[in-house]
This record gives C-alpha cells, structure tokens and sequence, in this order.
C-alpha cells in the first residue's frame, strides 16, 4: 500500500512547527501564571490590603484618643478601604470587607463592670445610655470584616478603646488606653479611657460589593461628652468580651500593661470562661486598687453628614 | 574524516534550534530583570518604606506635642512599619528595622543651662537596615526629628519647641531677647524600650505631671546653654537656620563633635525660659 503523503512538499514544515512549538509555550506560560502566580500575586494584595487595615484602624483609633483627649467638638474622619480589586486580564476574585458601629443594644452582654457598680450620679450623662437599662458600661465597638479568597479571612475590633486583630488561629491587641500608677506602696490607680460609640441609624454599616469591591469610605467621629467617676478601692473590674485571648495578652502577656503588678501579686488576673461572652477579672490582692474610669460619648458615621 | 550527522532528517531543525534560541533569549530577560530590574523595583519599596516612617515619626512627634500641651495622661498610639516584603519568585531581601528608647535611665545626652540646670536629653531611635535604598536612622530627640545617612551630616527634619525672639522699644531697638525651649523627657517603665523585626510596632506615649514642670522655669540672667548630642550639627544648623539675625546677633556658638554650646554675647539681656514635660513611652 502506497504511503499517504499529507503535504506532498516539506518545505515550510519548519515554520508550521515552530508557530505550533510557540504557541504551546505562551499556553504553558500564561497557564503557569494564572495556576501559580496569580494566586502568590493576590494573597500578596490581599496581605498588602489587611496592612493597609490596619494602619487605617490604627489611625481611627488615634483620632478618637485625641478627641477624648482634647475633648473638642471637632469632626474627624478616617479612611478605611473596605476590599480589593481584581486583576485584570487574568481570572481573579475581588476581596471585600464591611465595617460597622456595634452600639449598646448591639454588643450584648459585651460591658464593663466594676464592682461597687456605678450608679446614674456617678455617670449623670450616660444614664439614658446604660445604667438603668443595662448592667454595666456596654462595649461598644467599631467592627471591620474581611471577606478575603486567598487568604483567611481578618476581623478587626476597636473596643474598650483597644484594637483586637482576630485571626483564625490567633487574636492580638494593640493596648487600650490605660494608664497604672503605683500610687502608694499599698494601693495602685488605674486610669482608663473608655471610648463609648453612639452610631446613627442608616449610617452605621456599610459594605463593599463586587461591582466596586476597594469601595473607600469615611468613618466620621465626633467628641459629644465624657463623665469620670473616680471610684476608690474597688473590689473587681470585669470586662466581658468576645475576644478574651486578646485581652488576656493586652494585660498579663509579654509587655501586658499589668503584667509586672501580676508578677508582684499585688492584683489578680482570673479569666471566667464558663459564660458567653467570657470576662477578665481584676480584683486586688496584695494592693487596693483606685479606678479613674473616664467614659467619652463619642458620635460615629460612616458616610457623609453631620455627626453629632 | 567524515562529519557525524546527528539528525539525519533535517526536515524543520531551523524551527526547534529557534526554539531553544527563543527559550535562551526568555532566560537571558528573566535574568537582566533580576540583576537589574528588581533592585530598583526593590529600592523604590524600601524608599516608600521610609517615606512612610517619616510619616509616622512626624506623627508621633505631633501626639507628644499635643499631649504636652493638653497635659493629658491618656495614652496615644503610633504605628510605626519596620520594613517591606520580599518580592515572590526573583530574588530578593527584605529590609528590616530597629527601633529602641534611649530614656532617662541610659542616656548621657543633656542639656544644661547656665552650668546650673541639667535636663535629661532622651530620644527615640529608629535604625532601618535596608538591602537597597541607603541606610537612614530617624531620632526623636529634645521634641524635634533628625535624619541621619551614612553619607553627609544628619538633618533637623521637624523643628523642636525651641524658639528665641528679639524684643524691642519704642524705636524698634532690641533690647531684650527671650527664649523659651519645651524639653520633652522621655521615661520607660519596665525597659519595654527595644523592638525590631519585619513587620510593625507601636509607640505608646502618655504625658505624666510627676516629673513635669507645670509653669515655665524663668532664668532673668541667661548666659549659656549646651546641648550634649551626637546630633549637634542638626542642632546647630535648626537654630541657625531658625533664629533671627538680631538674635543670632547676641549670642556666639561653640561646636564640639557631640556638644553645642550658645553663650550671650554680652550687652543685650537674654530671658531664658524652659519647662520640662514627662512623657511615659513604651513599646508594644
């Protein structure tokens, strides 16, 4: 039987070949790219974007610190980038976040409680907000949510004027606003300055979608009031929190602000884990412990309008 | 002698050895992008990297001067970044940093005035170990910021609260000068003064009346002030660049290596005015 020839001449084969040859590798190539480094090229964005977040957070929580601080009626306005986008040209998902304000009715049994309890005198402004109603100081927070496809997904907390960075295998904290003085040698103060969050309704979450996932929006906040009732010799301060690890660290980890008066015995640190939310207890031991608690009333917005 | 062929069919070899030359010319890229390339991609980072913590140091300087001048004890945080990323697949190092509180318990820097009052002169350290943009150490120190490279003399970049003016009569002659200096003291609790790495830190600062000065302390008959710093240059260039001719006029300066000194010269009175402020730094 005679051979069948398909191209009864050779020549040009070469070139056929060598277009088939290039075109395999671009296909080899931009495959490699979208299997391999595209997916290193976005978990390195959505990683670049949470420490975005977290400058962001940390310059919210530096702007609220100086309105108590001053204690001035002026608006200040912090940036947070809520997602991500995509890539173009390749085949990528666009991250994307939400922000809230948590307020009083929102958190919980999330609060601050001290025992002797404050009372509507001790907290004249704020007796609409919580003392009656509520048990305690509630923890309000201002609330960050990644919704990341390559990595894991963040959560970041500004409460009890602290930060806490929730991952899934962990939970920081940048320090919340307390100060301790070893007053006497029998007695230590501790000053805390309490953020207390009042959000407006329809302007109190706003989220990212996939049309306009790295959706930038203004957190707006207002100074309003502070009470500062002193309370001598109290006989615990409990913080009931859904992110107990974090504070553990804050005040008895490496660095903890309280850890050196934990190590002398002059308070003690107990965790109760038994109830939801669990609490951090700070009762004296060796020392007496004066509690100077200022609560500043401080209005949130996210979006544009008058914050008061 | 007769040449071995190899292929004996030498149909389309043209097309494969282009191949392989086209692969070649894809690695010899590749490789031209890393030697090349990737450094200036790589210092244009650690440039961004330090922009951002002269940012943060200028806001840091901003937080102890609001909280020196509220007088508050409420504590205020500052992030400070300590290096950038690598870059994935080409080869790359990443740049790290160091930062640490030189506070009153350690420094030997200070200032004194008159050969009378000593006042602690603490600082605030960051030392950036770049791969490929220079090497740059920024320096809280006596409320103002330095920057300091290996090559040439370090900077005052943020001036501190250190200010002289000429006062005059009804002719418009000077017949007074006052100066009024605000000196930052920093006070480390439980030596939380170190840290460094890859990623980022805080500074926490918080203004405490136990070693402060409430009033401004008044010396009627000023007649010299050192400044005991490795930076003296920076300091002399700030006041030289900052004070007035008419005061620049009444006082002679002396340079040392790691000391300033400015002395009156004699005929028009200088009013000195200084107030120490305590503030409580810790890392975290």
């Amino acid at each position: 039987m005679k051979k069948r020839l398909l191209f009864g001449k050779t020549y040009a084969v070469s070139g056929v070949i060598e277009a088939l040859l290039l075109i395999a590798l671009v296909a080899i190539i931009i495959s490699t790219i979208q299997l391999i480094y595209i997916p290193d090229i976005m978990e390195d964005k959505e990683e670049d974007h949470m420490s975005e977040i977290e400058k962001q957070i940390s310059y919210l929580k530096s702007n609220i610190d100086i309105q108590t601080m001053t204690k001035e009626k002026v608006l200040l306005s912090s940036a947070i980038t809520l997602g991500n986008k995509q890539l173009p040209y390749f085949v990528t998902m666009g991250s994307t976040g939400q922000v809230q304000v948590n307020n009083k009715s929102d958190v919980g049994s999330c609060r601050i409680k001290t025992s002797p309890a404050f009372d509507s005198s001790d907290l004249p402004d704020f007796s609409d907000d919580f003392i009656i109603k509520y048990d305690g100081i509630p923890l309000t927070s201002i609330e960050y949510n990644a919704y990341n496809n390559y990595i894991d997904n963040y959560k970041y907390v500004f409460e009890g004027g602290a930060i806490v960075a929730k991952k899934p295998d962990e939970e920081m904290m940048v320090q919340p606003s307390i100060v301790v003085e070893n007053t006497t040698d029998t007695k230590i103060t501790l000053y805390y300055s309490l953020p207390f969050f009042t959000d407006f309704a329809g302007r109190k979450i706003e989220s990212s979608g996939f049309g306009n996932p790295d959706l930038t929006v203004y957190i707006h906040t207002n100074y309003s009031l502070y009470n500062s009732p002193p309370r001598t010799g109290i006989s615990s301060l409990q913080i009931h929190t859904n992110y107990i690890e974090a504070w553990n660290n804050s005040l008895i980890g490496n660095n903890g602000l309280l850890l050196s008066q934990y190590n002398n015995d002059d308070i003690s640190i107990t965790i109760h884990d038994t109830q939801e939310p669990a609490y951090i207890e700070i009762s004296p031991n060796n020392k007496d412990i004066d509690l100077v608690l200022t609560v500043s009333k401080i209005g949130v917005q996210i979006g544009p309008g008058v914050v008061k | 002698m007769k040449a071995i062929v190899l292929v004996k069919d030498k149909t389309a070899v043209a097309g494969v050895i282009e191949f392989i030359l086209l692969i070649a010319m894809f690695a010899i890229i590749l490789a031209l992008i890393q030697v090349f390339y990737i450094p200036e991609i790589m210092a244009q980072d650690e440039s961004e990297n330090m922009e951002e913590i002269s940012n943060q140091f200028s806001r840091l300087k901003t937080m102890i001067d609001i909280q020196s001048k509220k007088e508050s004890e409420i504590p205020l945080s500052t992030r400070i970044p300590f290096g950038n990323k690598q870059l994935p697949y080409f080869v790359t190092v990443p740049s790290s940093g160091y930062l640490s509180i030189v506070d009153r318990d350690i420094t030997d820097s200070y200032i004194e005035i008159n050969d009378q009052y000593y006042v602690d002169l603490t600082d605030i350290k960051y030392k950036a170990d770049n791969a490929y943009f220079t090497h740059q150490d920024y320096i809280y120190e006596g409320g103002g910021v330095i920057i300091k490279q290996p090559e040439g003399n370090p900077v005052m970049w943020q001036n501190p609260s250190f200010n002289a003016s000429p006062m005059r009569d009804q002719h418009l002659d000077v017949n007074n000068i006052v100066m009024y200096f605000d000196i930052p003291v920093l006070v480390c609790k439980d030596h939380d003064n170190f840290g460094g790495g890859y990623s980022s830190c805080y500074i926490t600062t918080n203004y405490s009346d136990e070693l402060s000065d409430s009033n401004w302390n008044y010396l009627p008959n000023f007649s010299n002030i050192t400044i005991k710093s490795d930076y003296s240059i920076a300091w002399f260039k700030f006041i030289n660049k900052t004070f007035e001719k008419d005061v620049k006029q009444n006082i002679s300066f002396y340079r040392g290596s790691d000391f300033l000194e400015i002395r009156e010269k004699g005929g028009i009175p200088i009013n000195f005015y200084y107030r120490k402020k305590c503030i409580f730094t810790r890392i975290d």
